[in-house]
């Protein structure tokens, strides 16, 4: 938590985490929010516990049944919210297949962090033809429809969950490199940093023990931002049919399937649509509190 | 003229009850002409070309046969070969036939229709230059020469009696146009029909008016009567979207509308649907002849056969087609065999089947099958593959399913299976003919592209079978199918049969292969 | 001034290279354009022709300097999709459909789509964003700020399908899908913009904020101004211009965003094409398809560029413009 706030740094943890839960309490939307990412995730890495049946076993007398049907054996589980049109519970599904979606925002989002933030420290820190190429790089992608060329690249290489992870870091790396850039640029001028190396500090102590920790607020608020941001992309690609393929299933693939029933099976579409909007919701409303919190300008009106 | 043709007339039959509501539809008399009336078809898919040889599969390229005409059609009713461009025709020799041409007919550029023209028309489209996909239902190579003003002889290589049929495939389009402006013919179609094509607009639709000079206006063997003034054509992929534009009134027919949405359809005032049979058929292929030593042996075959429940995937997730027991055309068919049995469902055995071969050394879980079938194919073909992996799955053989694109199922198609592969592809065929000849060839024969079998000693005989006219042809296919039953190559999944939503006051007399052709439609 | 202009044009040039020469490699790798155009039917022997003829026997130098070259003229070839040209196989694509061209008539109704998405998203975030600004942390403010990330949230395909179902079906106000008339607009349009609006409203709210903070403000408040004026006559006018330069990003967004909303209401633009292209493997098509939409995108950034450097003076025209 120190890294959310180096100003208090002559305070216990315990002491600072209240202080942040206290401001969360004060903030229904972005508790709701937290609250709501918490029980998805725990979905997520849980799914098979979670999950109140098998989420690829079919029973076609029972497809497309609405929310709340009974369970067709004995004592079974109801169908909180029906089956699909293999006769698959929803439920189910939407737990596995929000594990999915939640994995690709995730995963893909850590690794372009991962080459974004390297890249972008390198090319603030040491400037020159770092600087030059890396920044040539990402200005040309700034100017280019990225999202078609993702959609291009599935195609020639098909679709699944790493291809579709690969291609959406590759897509947004930029993001993180500006933002890392920006931040080390203006850090690099500052007195404490100045002096860090006058007194012999080596680069890589420099870039690792002053520069990042500084920079992680704003890294961890554009990295939610970003979360959402794929799990929408991933939506979307997997919806033209260039994303995640069955039999596995995403929630964008759930939307992408059940819209020939829109009529007929509501829940089908409906549900995973609201899945994803409330979680990119939640990582929205979480990502803007954190940006408050941690806001120099804004910080007090949050934390005292 | 042939045998066959009592067949044809119990297809017929067969076609129209199978059509429920359609005789109710049938009997209604047409309305005169009313002013000024546009007609809107909301279809699945965007043309892919406006070619006279589009015209032989209406899924492609539907509503061409407003303006695209044949040389004969298919009468539903009686299920013979009726006049439409010829009024005549009639064998000369084991490889010629005549067929006897309109008078009077002009195609919608002006151009006259007669012998040379539609000798022109004819070699056009079924060119071995042109590489037309129509050829897929050709038999012996088919070439036509003019030998009078109005009579022209159709000729092939080996003995083809089915060449009457094949006419009512390949479309007459204008030979002016193909001698003078090429570059137009994919996408102006120029015709004899009772619509003339006024434009295609890309992504959007495709419409026609109609033709005042059109030959059927005045004539007694006409196969429709007019009564919209324009067409038009308009495309949209999404099904349910296509069923919304119904019912708000937005068009006056939805092709191809899911289970469901023909269910709303009937349900909502105003609207109905119509659930009517196809020429096309849905069907399950191991890889057989030379490949994985698990696909090899019999028993691991039958297993697969026996594993799947067939009639629940046509209830429960097609919501709508025939089941077909153990051979690929129904019993109306030409050459379709009482004595073959079924394929019927009984995972017990398939379990049992599956064990046997395991415990004599086949190496069943070593084989890592693939159930794969083309994105789109039919709808719900996702689904489908899904059922299908999953009742294999239940009988104990482990499989893996995917849906794949174009391009990598036609490397499939090319491709023959090898020691290691041990694919199952759930394929739709189409057979417009309605005869064996074309279907055993497509499926079983060494040198086609579907076929994964390979017994030089069946094509010989088949290739014999097929020069064959009535009762000797049947007989000879109804051996021929027999033989390859027990070889469980192809399963037949199902006869697909579409479902039309449409306006509740709109009379459609339905014809084969689900032909969109609006002198068939009428207002009530 | 001329050096920055030139300098910006060379960049341009070479971005839509670099994207020409993804497109080249990438294309080369889903398959024998061959087999592709001729169907799987096609004999051994028809194949080699075409390819031949196609030039794909050639070095593969070869065939990308070809590649450019007809990229410059407009020449993509003919379609695959669009009818099955090669009826002469001595000149093959005689009777074919040059892909341009189809790309080309595609283009306005895309176009349309984005700028009414556009102009929608700019006038509801301006008003959105200004409440909110003029009201911080009041309740208006958060329930604008929850709106406007709900707006950003918003899975933009599947909120088109349900107004489809509610606004085109069940109530019958608007066709459900398709083009022709403005009624044809609204719906597409209104849910293309539904994520620019919440982007666009963040982002009007916190220029206003960081203007009305600015000493002016409390000058032209003392002097008895309505704070109406303040905000509309003169604080929107200095926070339009951290705005504006978003413009350029947002425009990018709404095009890439119109490939699926097209597909979902049977809009007859590039994206739409685009998609059927893909699901057809028709590779010219594609190709042209790409290219004319990464121009685009391209020409939009380097204009949104050009103009940013006249309204802000301190954009330096040597240095990076951003």
């Amino acid at each position: 938590m120190t890294a959310l706030d180096p100003a208090a740094g002559h305070e216990t943890y315990g002491r600072v985490f209240m202080r942040y839960f206290r401001a969360l309490l004060r903030d229904p939307p972005a508790l709701i929010a937290m609250a709501v990412l918490a029980i998805l995730l725990l979905c997520a890495l849980f799914a098979d516990v979670v999950a109140p049946y098998d989420p690829v076993k079919q029973q076609l007398v029972m497809r497309n049944r609405p929310p709340l049907t009974p369970s067709m054996t004995e004592g079974g589980f109801v169908h909180l919210l029906g089956t699909d049109e293999l006769g698959r519970d929803l439920l189910s599904r939407l737990i596995h297949g929000g594990r999915v979606s939640i994995a690709v925002g995730l995963v893909g989002a850590s690794v372009a962090a991962l080459i974004g933030v390297t890249l972008g420290l390198l090319a603030g820190y040491y400037r020159g033809r770092v600087d030059d190429i890396v920044m040539r790089t990402v200005d040309a992608m700034a100017a280019l429809p990225t999202l078609l060329i993702a959609l291009f690249f599935l195609f020639v290489i098909g679709g699944g969950f790493w291809n579709l992870v690969i291609v959406l870091a590759v897509v947004r790396w930029r993001i993180f490199a500006r933002l890392t850039r920006g931040m080390a640029l203006s850090l690099r001028e500052q007195a404490f940093i100045q002096a860090t190396r006058a007194i012999g500090a080596s680069d890589r102590r420099i870039i690792f023990r002053h520069l990042l920790p500084n920079m992680l607020s704003p890294i961890l608020v554009l990295f939610t931002l970003e979360v959402a941001v794929l799990i929408l992309a991933e939506a979307a690609l997997s919806f033209l049919g260039f994303g995640i393929q069955p039999p596995d299933s995403s929630w964008g693939l759930m939307i992408a399937r059940g819209r020939e029933y829109l009529r007929s099976a509501w829940w089908l579409v409906t549900i995973p649509g609201l899945a994803i909007f409330c979680t990119t919701l939640s990582l929205n409303l979480v990502a803007a509190w954190v940006r408050a919190v941690t806001d120099p300008v804004q910080r007090w009106r949050w934390l005292t | 003229m042939f045998a066959i043709d009592s067949d044809r007339r119990r297809r017929g039959l067969a076609l129209a009850s199978l059509g429920g509501g359609l005789a109710l539809v049938l009997a209604v008399a047409t309305n005169p002409a009313n002013a000024n009336t546009e007609l809107v078809i909301v279809t699945h898919t965007e043309n892919q070309a406006m070619q006279a040889q589009q015209t032989y599969k209406e899924v492609n390229s539907p509503g061409l046969r407003n303006v695209i005409e044949q040389l004969v059609t298919v009468d539903l009713e009686s299920g013979e070969l009726m006049p439409m461009l010829a009024t005549e025709w009639e064998q000369v020799d084991d490889l010629t036939w005549a067929f006897t041409l309109r008078e009077g007919v002009e195609f919608h550029d002006g151009s006259p229709f007669n012998a040379e023209s539609a000798a022109f028309a004819v070699n056009w489209v079924w060119s071995a230059d042109n590489s037309f996909h129509i050829r897929e239902t050709m038999g012996p190579q088919i070439s036509a020469e003019a030998v009078d003003d109005y009579v022209i002889h159709v000729t092939t290589e080996t003995p083809d009696p089915m060449i009457p049929w094949r006419m009512y495939l390949g479309g007459i389009s204008s030979m002016q146009q193909i001698q003078e402006s090429p570059g137009e013919v994919d996408e102006t179609p120029i015709g004899t029909g009772p619509y003339r094509f006024i434009e295609w607009r890309r992504g959007q639709d495709w419409s026609a008016e109609v033709n005042p000079d059109w030959w059927g206006h005045d004539a007694d063997d006409a196969y429709g009567e007019v009564t919209f003034d324009q067409l038009r054509f308009v495309f949209r992929t999404e099904s349910s979207v296509r069923a919304a534009m119904v019912e708000t009134g937005e068009a006056d027919f939805a092709m191809f509308v899911t289970p469901e949405q023909c269910a709303d359809a009937d349900a909502h005032d105003g609207t109905k649907c119509i659930v009517a049979p196809s020429d096309t058929y849905l069907f399950l292929r191991p890889d057989v002849t030379g490949a994985h030593p698990a696909f090899e042996d019999l028993r691991v075959r039958q297993a697969i056969f026996h594993a799947i429940d067939r009639q629940a995937i046509i209830d429960h997730i097609m919501g709508a087609g025939e089941y077909l027991g153990g051979q690929m055309l129904p019993s109306d068919a030409g050459g379709h065999n009482p004595d073959v049995g079924d394929y019927e469902y009984d995972p017990e055995r398939a379990a049992a089947l599956l064990e046997e071969a395991r415990a004599d050394g086949v190496p069943v879980d070593e084989a890592n099958v693939l159930v794969a079938a083309r994105v789109a194919s039919v709808p719900r073909i996702g689904e489908i593959i899904e059922v299908v992996g999953g009742m294999l799955s239940e009988a104990g053989l482990p499989n893996r399913v995917e849906l794949q694109e174009q391009g990598q199922i036609i490397e499939w198609f090319l491709d023959r299976p090898g020691p290691t592969r041990a694919n199952i592809l759930v394929h739709p065929g189409g057979n417009p003919l309605w005869d064996y000849s074309l279907t055993l060839r497509a499926l079983y024969h060494c040198e086609t592209i579907v076929s994964m079998y390979c017994d030089e000693d069946f094509d010989a005989r088949l290739e014999n079978a097929s020069e064959l006219g009535g009762e000797e042809r049947e007989a000879a296919f109804r051996d021929l199918v027999a033989e390859i039953h027990d070889e469980y190559v192809i399963l037949p999944m199902a006869r697909i049969e579409w479902a039309y939503a449409l306006r509740d006051d709109l009379d459609w007399r339905f014809q084969f292969d689900q032909r969109l052709v609006a002198v068939q439609m009428s207002d009530q | 001034m001329t050096r920055f202009l030139v300098r910006r044009f060379g960049q341009a040039i070479l971005v839509l290279f670099a994207v020409l020469t993804f497109v080249f490699v990438a294309g080369r790798m889903i398959g024998d354009p061959a087999i592709l155009l001729l169907g799987p039917e096609a004999s051994a022997a028809d194949i080699l022709r075409v390819r031949q003829q196609m030039g794909l026997e050639d070095p593969l130098i070869e065939q990308f300097l070809r590649f450019i070259w007809g990229a410059i003229r407009g020449d993509f070839g003919v379609t695959f999709r669009y009818g099955f040209a090669v009826p002469d196989v001595a000149n093959p694509g005689a009777t074919g459909t040059p892909v341009l061209p189809l790309v080309l008539e595609r283009l306005p109704a895309t176009y349309m789509l984005a700028a009414s998405a556009m102009v929608l998203a700019c006038s509801v975030a301006l008003v959105l964003g200004c409440l909110a600004a003029m009201y911080p942390r009041s309740l208006l403010d958060r329930t604008i700020n929850v709106v406007s990330l709900a707006g950003v949230s918003t899975v933009d395909f599947w909120l088109g399908f349900m107004l489809i179902l509610l606004l085109g079906v069940t109530l019958g106000w608007f066709p459900t899908s398709g083009s022709g008339s403005l009624s044809h607009l609204v719906l597409p349009a209104l849910t293309l913009a539904v994520r620019p609006i919440g982007r666009l409203t963040q982002l009007v709210r916190s220029a206003m904020l960081d203007e009305l903070a600015k000493p002016y403000i409390d000058a032209l408040r003392s002097k008895g101004l309505s704070e109406t004026r303040i905000v509309y006559g003169h604080a929107l006018k200095n926070a339009s211009i951290p705005v504006a330069t978003m413009i350029g990003d947002e425009l990018l967004q709404i095009i890439q965003g119109a490939i699926v909303i097209e597909v979902v209401f049977a809009w007859p633009g590039v994206g739409s094409l685009l998609v059927t292209a893909l699901s057809s493997r028709d590779l010219p098509l594609i190709e042209a398809a790409i290219f004319v939409l990464a121009l685009t995108a391209i020409t939009i950034n380097l204009i949104v560029d050009l103009v940013y450097t006249r309204l802000d003076p301190r954009v330096s025209f040597t240095g990076n413009p951003r």
